[in-house]
């Protein structure tokens, strides 16, 4: 989920060339909308126009009453400030991911994403 | 001029890009991402910038030249600036817009309508510069060659 088309289209690019099924979705309200059980990662920037990405990280958690159910859910973000960082981690986001990112460290975090199922001891 | 000549100079042109400060690695990425499945998946992304880069500027100018400035809407057509610049790699465009924010912080309107300049002229800069680029890649593929890849 991401307000700016370009940094969506090379995202989607860059997931689309490490074999995932991708959805783009440019607003809140349409992520909310399109999202089902088969979206196993959530990639969101969180300053976008209308409902942040918190609080659709809210939505979705409110959605799934256990964790493991809930799809990952990871702030890919520009912002790289310490209040950024404290929202992220105060709605229990999975993991802040800085933007653009490189091909393989893309593949790591994908890596450890869904293997540990969070990034959240790992430094992005 | 043969094709290992034209494939030359896309190499060296490129290079020149980078060594200019003109793209940065994530340029590189993008021509990473490009395979058979995507074949013109870098000049979509390019193509896309330069739409997006023109109406940012242009609703910039229009925010600027208000009596009263709403630098915070400011702000954000350069945060969106920003991070289109990022993706695709066009540092000099991104640079401009680092510095373009610290000045809406400050509420200096000069200092931002020196900025909006700034941007036009790099933006524009660097859409010749990848114009060029294509074309070169185009001149290799329609002579019956491939794109080198070039290390920075």
């Amino acid at each position: 989920m991401d307000g700016n088309g370009v940094s969506r289209m090379a995202t989607k690019g860059l997931l689309v060339h490490l074999g995932c099924d991708v959805t783009t979705v440019g607003l809140s309200e349409e992520c909310l909308r399109i999202f089902s059980h088969e979206h196993k990662v959530v990639f969101t920037d969180v300053g976008i126009s209308g409902m942040d990405g918190y609080e659709v990280v809210s939505v979705l958690q409110d959605r799934f009453s256990a964790h493991h159910q809930r799809p990952l859910i990871t702030a890919l973000t520009t912002n790289t400030d310490w209040v950024t960082k404290d929202n992220c981690l105060w709605v229990s986001m999975d993991g802040v991911v800085l933007k653009p990112v490189l091909l393989e460290k893309m593949r790591s975090i994908l890596l450890v994403l869904l293997q540990n199922g969070t990034l959240r001891k790992t430094r992005y | 001029m043969d094709l290992t000549q034209m494939q030359r100079r896309l190499v060296d042109y490129t290079s020149s890009l980078f060594r200019e400060g003109y793209l940065d690695d994530q340029f590189t990425q993008l021509q990473q991402l490009q395979d058979e499945s995507n074949p013109d998946f870098v000049f979509e992304v390019v193509t896309l910038f330069f739409e997006d880069s023109q109406r940012l500027i242009n609703e910039l100018g229009e925010a600027l030249d208000q009596q009263n400035v709403d630098f915070k809407k400011v702000d954000a057509h350069v945060h969106q600036l920003k991070g289109s610049s990022s993706s695709i790699g066009a540092q000099r465009v991104k640079n401009v817009c680092v510095i373009f924010r610290n000045y809406c912080e400050e509420r200096n309107t000069e200092r931002c309508m020196r900025c909006l300049q700034q941007l036009k002229h790099e933006n524009s800069l660097v859409k010749t510069k990848l114009e060029t680029l294509f074309r070169l890649q185009q001149q290799i593929l329609t002579a019956g060659g491939s794109i080198p890849m070039w290390s920075e």
